[in-house]
């Protein structure tokens, strides 16, 4: 008996008693070798042992891949459907490849262009409701007891949907590559609003791209489609919806509430592990158990990103974004209260947000793209510590401070004193940021953002300025810039310099070269420091103008 | 037959909106599909001291890597002219040249033996700017040279003489599938490739060089693209397709190369940055008499269709005018980028682009109204070209009248001046860009096109020609042209992918010909059925109906067939081919199409190298924010010259299409290099293509549909390029703007692309 058979046997013998007693790994490794040379199989025995024990190494590989993987159950279009997929699997891949749905496509594997938009449906308040996202940026995990849509599933049959049905007539596809994510992300639109207005049509379209068509007529194709739904008031649910959606409801209750089943066994740990905490008390202590390695993650539009594109891999992911404990938005004492798990698009949507807090609407209208926004959550881009993050600049001119919370204390801290350095912020390895509290702000708030293109893009320079004006005289005065620093950073020369005083042109020059002065930004892909530094003075000059 | 081609929608339409259309890598993929990853170079230039690749074999599931050595053919992939090697060997020329290729049986094995790939250089010196290489006479191919008339004599007889530079920016494709192939191991002795590629021809030349096998042996399908805007014609495409071709001869299997977006974007040629000196010398009326230009080309490393582009750019370079002495100098400039390739426009929009720069600044110069300018210079029919071609059919003139009129022009102007006289930190300006653009490939030769058809039993069409479908919807076209002229519905007529099998020699989709050529191929194809046909129709109508007819007034409409003057007698068409079967009559046919009385000479810069101009011309009016350079475009009105459209709404889709490209290009599309030669913005994350908010407010297209001698198939015009030309119009609007803020005569430097940073810049120096 040669090696094969040795190994067979050891393989066989593991595989009975249920547990890896041979090293796996290095079986795996004497096989893979031997398979693809094919030089041990010195005869025919041998070969046919080989044979048998690759047999055995895929069944292993099967199961060891299956204590790593998750078994998820959805709903996809009328299908229930069933994989175990790997923590990193996107669902993107997930539909395409094992559910040879191939509408939905990659065209840069990190949000920035919607080919890949999908509807996502779930139960929200007691209600199923449709979001767009970014499938090539969302992991595959979190679909279980979810529904999903994709274009395909909106014919019927041989007949288009009537959103389709408008694209086609309206010529609004050319290649036809980014064609279905469009259909998805008007869709979307629809479900959640029977008559979008102009603006919201592009808030929903903004995030997919078209290097055909020029999108004349992509939006002649939805005011078609709003154009039909406002003739047929009445019908609105039935165009819409197609007719598997009533059951949907009731069938992802069925499996709303199997657990997901992830196994901790982790001897063989190489790969990674999507853990699905449900309450603040698992995430310490999955974070507690893992310290070596892991992510938090949540809308995973960051985490994501870094996966795909710079191949950054954590042992272990875990996706809080099923903590009801986070799960609030709330106003108390003049404050907004925003819980972890809070998304751009919830929180733009949020009454006294609205009616108090306009700057936060604004700001939020101008980050990433709907589909981003759907699932991004404020808590995660903060924690990102991105020197440009659109809502880092908002909230540190707002004072915003942060709850954050480890296994057994908690602290407060000021939005300013968390950022110390470039990528570096005030968050322990057992910490994590579990509410977010924006003071309503008194007085005059603006928000400027300048970057290469409107929507879908990281600012060069943005600005947030808050000031209160009484007798005349500046009384109160915050200015936070991002992008022109290693953090989002607080221009503090220029707001003392304009206390007490009366805005006036050269006042206003002057703060404005006050804050020019005030900091040295760098050179990169989004602008030079000179540009930089004259968006600074200009940015204070746009803001502070509008008074005179 | 009626004489006007009924209206369709895209004949893909329904598949691409319910998501049933496959592109490449879409169907369930092979058992077993091999994954394959370049090697590329990391130094822009620099000799290749060892390359080990031993590690990285070695690792599980990696089935080859390899490496020039391993070519059996030649290791050559330039095209059309042979300086480029498909894998690097002693030396690398730019960063992106590919080393070696990892073919594995996952991706993942195939990421780790990329890490393991141990490659040492040895730094040369590398240059990257135009500046550099004309200093060192450093060139991809000979240097065109132009002229008409005697310059130097007429400078001196102008009013004014200026002298100015002009310089136009890089530009990444983009098209939204990233190049890829897939190849299949055939029956025998032979791979299929599956390349997304506009050309089969090239694809199916290189791949077979590099093998050492013959055409016959390498069979291209290509069934549609996710765009490809010229980005799939040149070099990466070719080299990614022979590189495929190539594991698959190594491993025996189907093997997939498909790039990442950023991979596609750090390795794909873009279209070339160009910088030119002019001297234009004019008279105080504006007309202007003599124009010197040197036009160069930053080509990259290696050739590519760099010497084409810059041919389309010196013949563009008098754009839509008649100068009466002209000199122009063409420098396809060699440095160590990417080599630069198609781009939509192909040279055509960076000629154009130049010219319109001369026309502004003759403009500012007299204090005049920019459109007077052009149209006291403007083509009149029977002008020569300052390359001897006699233009026809001029209608420059009409078309910046129909702009003016469209536009409500002087009141829009006069709107603009009151705007700006009451605004200061929010200016308006207006932008025109008028075009000519020439159509044909200026390789005579190469325009020429088949079409294949054959007819089924029960009536259905398989229609095969050399296009390839990439969004601008030629095969909707084509087959509105062979329905059309079959009397039958589109339906019932089958797109077929393009493939070598069917269709041998095809010129690559490009040049905006595609409809032209093929188009006319299927035509005479479709028409030569017909005429098989008539007599099978004329004995049945007798036969069944008793009518008597002739060939002449035999009718083909609405899937019937039935003499002129009894319309209810007929026959199907089905019937018709059944009953033609059963008489042997042949159901396939062959049409062949060249455009045989171009020619162009490259020694003289003399010829007829157009089949015939599509003119066009576009205002836009911008709103910039003058202390972030924020622009907004607020209205576009764009009329262009369509001829008789085959399809209105395509053509109107690609001239929206069109605009919003050249819009990004002049506006928002920025590719600066680093110290060592590398795009910074390589993924989407960082390079911007207009989005959806970027449309103007106001959107007006005029199609002037003229009946117009000097056209093609039914009358038609191309339309893929031409309108691209168009944004140019923004970015003279925005010059406007900043210019409204500025002494009267002062020029500002705007650079291009104008974005927000460079309107700030050039606002600050004011």
């Amino acid at each position: 008996m040669g090696p094969p058979g040795f190994i067979l046997l050891v393989s066989l013998a593991e595989l009975r008693l249920g547990k890896p007693v041979f090293y796996f790994s290095f079986a795996r490794i004497y096989f893979e070798r031997s398979l693809s040379r094919r030089s041990v199989a010195k005869t025919d025995l041998d070969h046919d042992l080989v044979t048998v024990a690759c047999e055995v190494t895929c069944r292993y590989t099967r199961w060891i891949m299956k204590l790593h993987s998750v078994e998820i159950t959805f709903y996809l279009n009328d299908k229930k459907v069933s994989a175990s997929v790997h923590p990193e699997l996107t669902a993107l891949r997930l539909i395409r490849d094992q559910f040879h749905l191939t509408g939905a496509k990659e065209g840069c594997a990190e949000g920035d262009c919607g080919a890949c938009s999908i509807a996502w449906g779930r139960e929200v308040d007691g209600q199923l409701k449709y979001v767009a996202i970014n499938s090539c940026i969302f992991p595959a995990v979190k679909l279980h007891g979810t529904h999903v849509i994709t274009t395909e599933g909106l014919a019927d049959g041989e007949k288009m949907h009537f959103i389709q049905q408008a694209i086609v007539e309206n010529h609004a596809t050319q290649c036809g590559y980014c064609t279905p994510g469009i259909v998805m992300s008007l869709f979307c639109l629809l479900a959640n609003n029977p008559s979008p207005n102009k603006q919201e049509i592009y808030a929903a379209l903004e995030g997919n791209l078209c290097r055909c068509t020029g999108y004349l007529s992509i939006t002649k194709a939805a005011d078609a489609v709003v154009n039909t739904v406002s003739k047929n008031p009445q019908k609105y649910k039935e165009l819409i919806f197609p007719d598997y959606i009533k059951d949907i409801e009731n069938r992802l209750k069925d499996i709303k509430n199997v657990t997901l089943k992830t196994s901790d066994a982790s001897e063989f740990d190489e790969t990674h592990i999507y853990h699905t905490p449900s309450t603040l008390k698992e995430v310490f202590e999955k974070m507690q158990l893992h310290e070596d390695g892991y992510q938090i993650i949540n809308g995973g539009t960051d985490i994501m990103v870094q996966a795909n594109i710079r191949g950054i891999r954590h042992k272990h992911l875990i996706d809080i974004s099923k903590l009801a404990e986070l799960n609030y938005i709330k106003e108390e004492q003049n404050e907004i209260k925003i819980g972890g798990n809070t998304t751009y698009a919830q929180l733009a949507v949020f009454a006294p947000v609205v009616d108090r807090v306009s700057v936060l609407v604004q700001a939020t209208g101008m980050i990433a793209s709907q589909q981003i926004r759907n699932v991004a959550t404020i808590a995660g881009n903060i924690a990102n510590a991105s020197p440009i993050g659109d809502m880092a600049c908002v909230l540190l001119g707002l004072n915003a401070r942060l709850v954050i919370c480890s296994a057994t204390s908690e602290r407060e801290i000021a939005l300013g004193n968390f950022y110390k350095a470039y990528k570096q912020i005030d968050l322990g390895a057992d910490e994590i940021i579990r509410e977010i509290i924006i003071p309503i702000p008194k007085g005059v708030c603006s928000f400027e953002k300048s970057s290469k293109r409107e929507s879908l893009d990281i600012a060069t320079v943005n600005s947030l300025i808050n000031y209160v004006i009484k007798n005349k005289k500046i009384v109160d005065c915050r200015i936070a810039f991002g992008g022109v620093a290693p953090t989002p950073i607080l221009a503090k020369k220029a707001a003392n310099y304009l206390l007490d005083k009366e805005l006036t042109e050269s006042i206003i020059n002057e703060a404005a070269k006050i804050a020019k002065e005030e900091f040295n930004p760098i050179s990169d892909v989004r602008g030079s420091d000179n540009y930089r530094s004259l968006l600074i003075r200009n940015h204070i000059i746009k803001h502070l103008q509008s008074v005179l | 037959m009626s004489k006007k081609i009924k209206p369709a929608y895209h004949i893909s339409g329904q598949s691409h909106v319910t998501g049933y259309s496959r592109f490449i890598g879409d169907g369930v993929k092979h058992q077993g599909i091999l994954v394959a990853k370049m090697v590329v170079s990391t130094k822009a230039h620099a000799k290749l001291l060892e390359v080990d690749c031993e590690k990285a074999k070695k690792i599980a599931g990696v089935r080859a890597v390899l490496t020039y050595l391993d070519i059996p053919g030649e290791n050559q992939v330039g095209h059309p002219v042979p300086d480029q090697p498909l894998l690097a060997e002693t030396e690398v020329n730019f960063i992106g040249e590919p080393i070696a290729l990892v073919v594995a049986e996952s991706e993942k094995a195939a990421t780790k033996a990329l890490a393991a790939i141990d490659i040492k250089y040895e730094a040369l010196p590398a240059i990257f700017s135009i500046e550099e290489a004309v200093g060192r006479k450093n060139f991809l191919g000979p240097c065109p040279k132009l002229e008409t008339g005697d310059v130097e004599q007429a400078f001196a007889t102008c009013d004014f003489v200026l002298e100015d530079m002009v310089g136009t920016p890089a530009q990444e494709h983009v098209y939204l599938e990233t190049q890829r192939c897939i190849a299949v191991p055939g029956a025998e002795h032979e791979i299929i490739l599956y390349p997304a590629s506009q050309s089969a021809n090239a694809v199916q030349e290189i791949a077979a060089q590099i093998l050492g096998w013959k055409r016959k042996d390498i069979t291209v399908d290509i069934s549609r693209l996710g765009g490809a805007f010229g980005g799939k014609e040149g070099g990466i495409t070719n080299a990614i397709a022979a590189l495929t071709a190539l594991a698959c001869y190594h491993c025996n299997s189907s093997v997939e190369l498909k790039l990442k977006r950023y991979e596609d974007q750090a390795w794909s040629g873009k279209r070339h940055p160009f910088s030119a000196k002019y001297k234009v010398g004019f008279n105080k009326d504006g007309k202007i008499i003599a124009y010197k230009a040197a036009l160069y080309a930053n080509g990259g490393a290696y050739t590519d269709l760099t010497l084409s582009v810059l041919e389309r750019a010196v013949l563009s370079a008098d754009n839509a005018y008649y100068i009466p002495n002209a000199l122009i100098e063409g420098y396809p400039c060699r440095t160590n980028l990417l080599p630069n390739t198609a781009f939509r426009g192909f040279g055509g929009p960076q000629g154009i682009f130049i010219m319109e720069s001369v026309i502004e600044r003759v403009a500012q110069h007299l204090q005049m109204d920019p459109i007077l300018i052009r149209e006291v210079n403007v083509y009149q029919s029977g002008q020569k070209t300052h390359y001897g071609q006699i233009v026809s059919e001029a209608c420059g003139e009409d078309m910046l009248k129909r702009l003016k009129t469209l536009s409500q022009y002087q009141q829009l102007k006069k709107d603009t001046e009151l705007f700006n006289k009451n605004n200061s930190l929010v200016k308006r300006g207006l932008g025109v860009l008028l075009s000519k653009f020439g159509i044909a490939f200026t390789m005579s030769f190469i325009n020429q096109a088949s079409a294949l058809i054959w007819l089924y039993g029960d009536g259905s069409v398989s229609l095969s020609h050399g296009a390839v479908e990439m969004g601008q919807q030629v095969h909707t076209k084509v087959a509105q042209i062979v329905a059309h002229t079959l009397g039958i519905s589109l339906d019932s007529i089958r797109a077929e992918s393009v493939n070598t099998k069917r269709i041998a020699n095809a010129s690559p989709t490009a040049a905006s010909t595609a409809t032209d050529l093929n188009g006319n191929a299927a035509l005479k194809a479709a028409q030569e059925l017909k005429s098989r046909l008539i007599p099978v129709a004329i004995r049945f109508l007798k036969k069944d109906h008793n009518v008597d007819s002739t060939v002449e007034d035999i009718i083909f409409l609405d899937n019937k067939i039935y003499d002129k003057s009894h319309p209810d007698q007929f026959i199907t068409f089905k019937e018709l081919v059944s009953h033609a079967y059963v008489m042997q009559v042949d159901l396939g046919a062959h049409g062949f199409y060249k455009a045989d009385k171009l020619f162009y000479d490259r020694n003289t810069g003399k010829g007829e190298p157009f089949s015939y101009f599509v003119n066009g011309a576009c205002l836009a009016q911008v709103e910039i924010d003058v202390l972030t350079g924020k622009t907004n475009v607020l209205k576009v009105f764009i009329v262009h010259e369509a001829a008789t459209s085959i399809n209105k709404e395509i053509d109107i889709g690609q001239v929206t299409g069109a605009f919003c490209q050249g819009y990004g290009w002049c506006t928002m599309e920025e590719l600066q290099l680093n110290s060592e030669g590398r795009y910074l913005a390589d993924t989407m994350a960082t390079y911007k293509i207009p989005g959806i908010r970027d449309l103007p407010d106001v959107f007006e297209i005029e199609m002037v549909e003229l009946k117009r001698e000097k056209a093609s198939v039914f009358g038609s015009k191309a339309v893929g390029e031409p309108p691209y030309t168009y944004g140019g119009a923004t970015y003279f609007a925005i010059k406007n703007a900043i210019l409204s803020l500025a002494d009267n005569d002062k020029d500002v430097q705007l650079k291009m692309p104008a974005t927000p940073e460079a309107i700030v810049m050039a606002i600050e120096e004011l």
